[in-house]
Order: C-alpha cells, then structure tokens, then sequence
C-alpha cells in the first residue's frame, strides 16, 4: 500500500514534465500539509524517505514482472520510477532501450535523464553504454531532419552533417546562392546544435570523473565522444591546452585524467598529419613542440607538487616519444653533464651532511629553473616577455647611474646583475635545444636530493624508480655499458629511501650482477 | 585537490570548557543537493571534537577514510581546523590555519571574551583562494621548513579519542549534528556492517 502510493505521487511528478535535477534520499519525514507529501520536491530535487525506498522497490518489481499486461505509456513511467531507485536493473534498462529505437523516448530528454543517474551512480558501466547508444540515435534523428530539409531544396546538395564544423570549407555545387544560404543556415544551426551537445558531454564526463576518481567509463566515453567530429583540431587543442590543464592540476592523483591527454597528444597527431598542406619535418617538428610544451607543464607540476607518482608515469610516456624521436640528440652523452650527475650520485650515495646536501640542492635548482621554467619565484625570474625587456632596460639604466655614484649600491648592483644574467638564461635557453638524458638525469637527481632535504617526508619516492627506469632504457637503446654501475648504484639508493618495496630493488641488483657473470662467462 | 571546510575556534584549553566556533567556511559545490546540510553538520563535528582533542601549541593531521583534518592549536587560544582531501599539501594547509588565526587577531585583537558574536566574513574568501595552492603559496615555497613544533599523524579519528570514549555516543550528545545526520550516521553504519573489505 505504501509502495503504491509513493509509485502514484512519482508518476504524477514525471507526467506533469517539471524538470526534476537531482533525486536523493532524505531522513527527515516532510510534512503532510506540503504538496508532494510524502515525496520532498522543491526546485528540481525530488527526494524519497528511506523507509519508503523499499515498498516501493518492491511494488514497481511486482508491477514489472506483469509487463506483458501493461500498455507502452505504463512501461516507460514504470522503467524511469525502477532505474531512479535501481540504475544497475539492466532489464529495465535493455527495455527503454528498444522504446529509444522505436522511436517512443525522446533521446535529449532520456539524456537529460540519465544526468540524474549519474550524478548519482557515476560508476555503472551499462549507464555508460546506454548512454553512448541514445547519443548515436541523437546524432542519427539529426542528420534525417537536415537531409528532410535539404531535399525539399530543388538542388540536393549531400550536406553531410558530420563533414563540416567549419561551414566556410562547404564545397557546394549549386547554382543558386539563395539555396547555398538555406542550406550554410541550417548547417550553422546544426553545427550549433552538435558543439552544444558535445559540450554538455565533456561537462557531465568532468563532473563524474570529479565524483569518482579514475573513473574508467567516463574516460572512454569522453574519448569516444571524439568520434563524432570531424575536423576537430582547434578543438582538440583547446581541450590540451585549457580544459584539461585545469582538471588535472585539481585531481593530480587520477592518472585517468592524464592518460586521457596521451590521447590528446596521439590525436592531434594523427589529425595534423592527415592536413597535407604542409611538409613533413614542419609537422614533425609542430609535434615534437607539443610534447616538450607537455614536459614543461609535467615538470611545472611535479616541481609544486611533489609525491604523485601518476604524473612520473605520465612523464615516461612523453619521454619515450621524445627520445624516440630526437635519437641522435638524446643518447647523445655530454661529459661535463655527466660528470656533474654522476658526482651528485656519488655524494648522494656516501651520506652527505644535511648542509651540504642543501647546497647541492640549490645549486641544482638554480641549473635547471631556466631551462624547465620552474623554481622561477626563488631565484627572481620574470615569467612574461614585456617584464623581461623593461627589466633588461631598467637594470641597463640603474648600472650607467650607479657608475657615476658611490660604492654605497654596490649591493643592488650585484642584484641587477644576477637579475640580468638570470633573464638572459631564461631568454637563451630552451628545453628543446638542450634536452638529453644527461639534464633528465639531473632532474631526477634534484627530486631525491629534495626527498632527502625536505623535513616533512610527505613526499614519496616516485621518482626514484622513474630514474631507474631511464637508466635501464638509455642502457639498452645505446648500448651504454657504463651505464651499468650507476645503475646499481641507483639502486642502492632506492633501497634506502623506499623501505617498502625493498625486495624488488634487491632482486633487480641480483639481475644485474647475474647477467655480468654470464658476459664474463 | 580541494579542502572542504575550514572552522575556527575559541579555546582556553582548560578541558572543562568545549570550544565555542566562532567561523566556518563551507565549499559545497562539490556535494549533492540532499548531502550538503549533513555533510556541513558533520564537518563541525569532527573540527570540534578534534579542536577539543588536541593540545595547547601542537599541531595535528587526522586522516579519516579520503579526507585528511589538520588542527593547530595555537597558544593565544585560538584553534583552527581546515578538513581537506588526500592530495593537498600538509604544508599549506598549515600555511593557511595560521593565516585564518592572524587575519582573525588583526580585527578582534583585544576584543576576545568581550562580544558574543565575531562575525569573519573573510574566512570563506580564503577558503576559496587557497582551492588552489600555486597561487596562494608563494611565501612558504621559499621557506621550506615551517617552526620548530612538528605535526603528529594519526590515521583515524579513534585515536584521537580518550579511553573509554566512543565516537557513537559523541555523536548522539553532539550539539551540531541534526536529528537527520544522526539518523543518517546510525543507518549508513548498519548497511555497511556486512562489508568487511575496507
């Protein structure tokens, strides 16, 4: 009886076609006098009392199960009712799916009604999947419409819906330019309609990523989303370059969100290359800019944020493409870098005094603040270019004067001076020109050397086994032999700091002394 | 990377009185529509028991299932707590507990005992400004060490209580939790009973 009643106030809300945001359980029981009693709504949050979810679970199962009596009408309220309650009921589900090819169910509408699903439930994946079926049968009741419209035209130009996002590119074969206009219209509104759409995707794939960290089925569903454009380039870059930035620095533990933008970068490689206006090596090399622009903005986070061992996962995958890519420079050895890292493992490894090795750490820092644009509030670096030129100018001015004054300022002086060397580093150096394994070495040695200074230790030591990695993968593309007894070196040091996993550096010292013993042999 | 309330306390430290709130800042964009008012009743509840639980000049980080609560307690009678997630740094949030108490020192300096209410509107605006570390931790990146009291870690709230104390019936004597967040408490706990993985 209860349950019954619930169900009647339920369907008297989705017939009255109020919009309804949010649905929720409450522990408060409303009023009698109040108008949806005993259902709570108000501005679009429908709430149910939770000793009453389960008559009403109940009734609407014993109601399904007698589906075969019920008309279409009473089917479709009796399968919204179950899935608010029940999201996981694929019966219920497979069901509203075969109305949605019918034609009964309005795919915006069911669109908008799986938002309040999962909003609720971000993580089931037959939610996901229904989903991506009423989105196809959106699109597909969009493209029928626009071609209606079209052949009403005398001229039936095949406006392709999915071809054109940008409508000044239609190669229309008509005559008459008063056709051309109807038709760049109606593409213009259905462009429109597409984006806004796409939109509203990407927006409700963020919220629930934000819901549930590492949230797989949001993710796939986002990068199938893509499918759906076709020239989707500036797109592509603005999700890289702005949305994703965004998402990433607030959830810097969900690797999802950084796998995702592997897919970006794979993306836009594969959409740059099918634009043959260009040349191969200007195409190669706008490629190879993305990925470093992608170190820089890694390098940025992990400098900031230390501890996270996803974005040193993220940094294997932009490294491997761009060692792959830049061969001869990057196994390339540099003697003096090398000398500097290998002496920086040496005192690293014999157990400095913590003063010394602070002074290590700022000397690193101050190497590598220019070339990966970090560290730059420490050492008194200007970000953007006009700052750079007026301070040339005015530690310019304030020298001449300073010549003609006393000694008084001989401090500023100093000051200007390391400003302005500073600014000339930063101008001159570039991560591109000068990126090799030897300064990939020292960067992972500034990390541990930081682990080592720092005296909150809430920092991990990811990138120690990140460092690792690199010794073994420049090992075995360059055939580095030497490379060996800092590897174990390294190792010895990982055994230290990562007290948890020291079975796994002791078995991979084994490793290496077994297979000297076999070249020796 | 976010941090979900930020409360601030009155507190001689004696044990015989409970810290009286005098600010909260709440960010509730995160949570649904029906969770808000409890989840905000539940985070001055765990702000206060800690506040009470902590001592005079010591700082704490409490973990509780994916959120972490930092107190400091500091040694002019002021307490603050900031209930953050996982992921952001210890170091700001200890930056930020000792910027709400100054900004509060500054305007009631010498007026603390004497009013009844000290309304703080400024408290929600750093709420909002420290959402993003980078920005408004300038300063301490420098300095990379903070003075000398060192911060205890606990990993869960029960420890934190005293022998014999049970987080249940602080929750039912509690002032800040309504009847519906006790009610939700009470059944959430005895759905999840038979999961025994976590």
């Amino acid at each position: 009886m209860e349950g019954e009643r619930i169900y009647t106030k339920l369907q008297q809300i989705f017939n009255s076609g109020q919009k309804i945001k949010e649905f929720g359980v409450i522990f408060e029981h409303v009023s009698v006098n109040s108008e949806y009693y005993p259902l709570f709504f108000e501005e679009g949050n429908l709430g149910v009392h939770y000793q009453n979810i389960l008559p009403l679970l109940q009734f609407s199962l014993c109601l399904f199960n007698q589906r075969s009596t019920l008309s279409e009408k009473e089917i479709l309220i009796l399968t919204k009712i179950l899935l608010l309650v029940n999201p996981g009921f694929v019966t219920a589900l497979n069901k509203r799916r075969t109305y949605l090819y019918n034609g009964s169910i309005n795919p915006e509408k069911e669109l908008d009604y799986l938002d309040i699903l999962l909003a609720r439930h971000p993580k089931i994946q037959e939610l996901w999947i229904y989903r991506f079926d009423i989105l196809e049968e959106y699109f597909k009741q969009n493209k029928n419409q626009i071609n209606n419209i079209n052949n009403k035209n005398p001229n039936n130009n095949n406006n392709n819906k999915k071809e054109n996002n940008n409508v000044n590119s239609n190669s229309n074969s008509s005559s008459s330019n008063n056709n051309k206009e109807e038709n760049n219209n109606n593409n213009n509104k259905n462009n429109k309609e597409i984006n806004e759409r796409l939109e509203k995707e990407f927006s409700i794939c963020s919220k629930c990523a934000d819901i549930y960290p590492r949230n797989y089925y949001a993710w796939t569903y986002r990068i199938k989303l893509w499918k759906h454009l076709s020239d989707p380039l500036s797109l592509l870059l603005e999700e890289l370059n702005v949305t994703m930035k965004q998402f990433v620095k607030k959830h810097l533990s969900d690797y999802s969100a950084l796998n995702y933008r592997q897919f970006l970068l794979k993306e836009i490689e594969t959409q740059l290359k099918k634009k043959k206006k260009k040349k191969k090596k200007k195409q190669q090399d706008e490629i190879l800019d993305l990925y470093f622009q992608e170190l820089l903005f890694i390098s940025h986070l992990q400098t900031n944020y230390p501890g996270f061992e996803s974005t040193w996962q993220h940094r294997k995958f932009v490294l491997k493409f761009i060692a792959n890519r830049q061969k001869k420079t990057f196994f390339k050895m540099d003697l003096e870098i090398r000398k500097e890292w290998e002496m920086i493992l040496e005192d690293q490894v014999s157990d400095l005094e913590n003063e010394n090795l602070l002074k290590l750490n700022q000397q690193i820092r101050l190497r590598l603040a220019p070339i990966y644009k970090i560290f730059l509030d420490e050492f008194n670096f200007e970000e953007s270019e006009n700052e750079q030129n007026e301070q040339t100018e005015n530690s310019e001015q304030t020298e001449n004067n300073e010549q003609t004054e006393n000694n008084e300022q001989t401090k500023n002086n100093e000051q200007t001076k390391n400003n302005e060397k500073n600014l000339q580093l930063l101008n001159h150096i570039s991560l591109k020109n000068c990126f090799s394994f030897d300064i990939e070495m020292i960067y992972c040695q500034m990390v541990l050397l930081d682990y080592e200074v720092s005296n909150f230790h809430q920092q991990r030591s990811c990138g120690g086994s990140y460092k690792i990695w690199l010794i073994e993968f420049v090992r075995n593309n360059s055939y580095d032999l030497n490379l060996n007894t800092i590897l174990q070196s390294s190792i010895k040091l990982m055994k230290k700091y990562d007290t948890t996993h020291k079975n796994l550096w002791k078995n991979k010292l084994k490793l290496i002394e077994n297979s000297k013993k076999i070249k020796k042999k | 990377m976010k941090i979900i309330s930020l409360c601030l306390f009155q507190w001689r430290g004696n044990k015989i009185t409970d810290p009286k709130l005098l600010a909260t800042g709440f960010e509730s964009s995160s949570f649904g529509f029906f969770k808000r008012k409890s989840v905000k009743e539940w985070c001055e509840f765990v702000s206060f028991t800690l506040a009470k639980r902590t001592n005079e000049s010591q700082r704490q980080s409490v973990k509780e299932k994916d959120y972490i609560c930092h107190v400091h307690n500091r040694f002019d009678n002021l307490s603050a707590v900031a209930i953050c997630d996982d992921e952001y740094p210890r170091r700001v949030a200890f930056s930020l507990l000792n910027k709400v108490m100054d900004d509060f020192m500054d305007i009631y300096r010498n007026k603390i005992g004497d009013l009844q209410e000290y309304p703080f509107e400024q408290i929600v605006q750093l709420l909002n400004k420290f959402q993003d570390p980078n920005q408004a931790d300038k300063l301490s990146k420098i300095q990379r060490t903070l003075d000398e009291t060192t911060i205890v870690v606990q990993d869960a709230i029960e420890k934190v209580l005293k022998r014999g104390e049970n987080l249940e019936i602080l929750i039912d004597r509690s002032e800040f939790l309504s009847g519906q967040s006790k009610q939700f408490y009470r059944v959430a706990k005895k759905h999840n009973q038979c999961c025994t993985i976590c």
